[in-house]
């Protein structure tokens, strides 16, 4: 049976076949039911035993001969060894890496209150500084203040109080004047000026206008009132 | 690894044997994957369908091809040299046997079956499979084994004289006289098939 004539056989149906055809198969198959079955010969032979296999153990077995004969390590072993050697490698980085982390989390408690001494230390200077250009700040006003004629009255409080409710609303700062060294009087118009909602601070007051509110305390009074 | 195997693969047979020679055992790999199954269902027909036996030959033949890998013959293609070693070894086991088991035995009513089960084109080539199991088994063993090596292995004529050492024309008189026979028997069997 040539492969021509297999092909015929396997692929073709008997009434679509050629005259030609039919006559090149007059020997194989010269009917339609011989034709039909050697087709199913032809095909059941090819499924025939495609299920039969050999046991795995064999390779395993034959290869070990192999090895014994030829001396050379198993490649099915060293692949295990390789891979035994891989989890042991990767365990080893999953370990390292564990390790630094815990060493992290130990530590950290230990460096962070050094932070913060190093915050205050950082930001003692600053404050300091911000003091100093608060003061010079103080300074031009008193030197401003010293340049306009000295004057006791009332009158220029009274004009200058609107303009004083406005002049700071950081409650930080009334902590601070808390911090001052001042009388009770100026203590209390502190707290009087804190009391209104536009708060008034004793601090920011020029200090000719302190000097005047320092001399006479019953202007407190008229200040609350008239706010 | 992978690398090395993809290049094995392209490998032809024969050069695979020189590398096995020097020890190469991914070469041997190749050839096994190559082999195995087909030299495994070659004994497995041989050896009336005995899995453990058919192992065992497999086993022996690629043991041999391990201890004496020299016994190949370089100017032969290794297919049909490896599948003549395996011919010489189940008729070596035939004297060993002196007398042939048949394993698939039952007379005429075998091929009888009920309508229901005619109704099922399943069941029908699961049944034409086996009567065409039987009818090989009931061939002759030169007509059996070139029908087996020529549609069950897929050897060309040229491979089946050589693995059996015979000429083509006798390779080409047995596989169409098996053919004949079969079909006629299996035509037969159809028919009952339909008459029932």
């Amino acid at each position: 049976m040539t492969p021509e004539i297999e092909n015929i056989i396997r692929n073709s149906n008997f009434k679509d076949l050629s005259d030609q055809q039919k006559l090149a198969l007059q020997d194989w198959a010269s009917s339609e039911e011989e034709f039909e079955t050697l087709q199913q010969i032809l095909v059941t032979a090819d499924s025939m035993d495609a299920d039969v296999a050999p046991s795995p153990t064999l390779r395993t077995s034959l290869t070990e001969t192999f090895s014994a004969q030829y001396g050379v390590a198993s490649t099915l072993n060293s692949n295990q060894r390789k891979s035994n050697k891989t989890i042991v490698l990767w365990l080893k980085v999953a370990g390292a890496v564990a390790a630094v982390f815990m060493l992290f989390f130990l530590v950290f408690p230990l460096l962070a209150p050094n932070k913060t001494v190093e915050y205050t230390a950082e930001q003692k200077p600053m404050e300091t500084k911000k003091e100093l250009e608060k003061s010079a700040d103080s300074n031009e006003v008193k030197q401003n203040n010293e340049q306009d004629e000295p004057s006791t009255s009332v009158a220029p409080i009274m004009q200058e109080a609107p303009q004083l409710a406005r002049l700071e609303s950081n409650p930080t700062r009334a902590m601070r004047d808390a911090n001052l060294d001042i009388s009770t009087a100026d203590r209390g118009f502190a707290m009087a000026s804190e009391a209104h909602s536009d708060r008034l601070f004793f601090s920011d007051m020029p200090d000719k206008n302190r000097q005047v509110v320092q001399e006479n305390p019953e202007l407190l009074a008229i200040l609350y009132t008239s706010f | 690894m992978r690398l090395l195997r993809a290049t094995y693969k392209d490998f032809t047979d024969e050069k695979l044997m020189q590398e096995m020679q020097l020890g190469k055992e991914q070469a041997f790999q190749e050839l096994y994957d190559r082999y195995a199954q087909s030299l495994y269902q070659y004994f497995f027909r041989r050896m009336w369908k005995d899995r453990e036996k058919a192992e065992d030959f497999v086993h022996d033949l690629f043991t041999k091809l391990i201890k004496n890998p020299t016994s190949f013959d370089a100017s032969r293609s290794f297919k049909t040299w490896v599948f003549s070693v395996a011919n010489n070894m189940t008729i070596n086991e035939y004297k060993k046997q002196a007398v042939r088991s048949v394993v698939t035995s039952g007379g005429e009513n075998e091929y009888q079956a009920s309508p229901e089960k005619l109704a099922d084109g399943l069941l029908q080539d699961e049944m034409f499979k086996e009567a065409l199991e039987k009818e090989l088994n009931e061939l002759d063993e030169k007509h059996r084994e070139v029908f087996e090596l020529r549609h069950i292995q897929g050897f060309s004529v040229k491979e089946i004289a050589e693995t059996l050492g015979i000429n083509e024309g006798t390779v080409k008189s047995r596989v169409f006289y098996a053919v004949k026979q079969l079909t006629g028997k299996l035509m037969e069997f159809k028919m009952t098939l339909q008459t029932n």
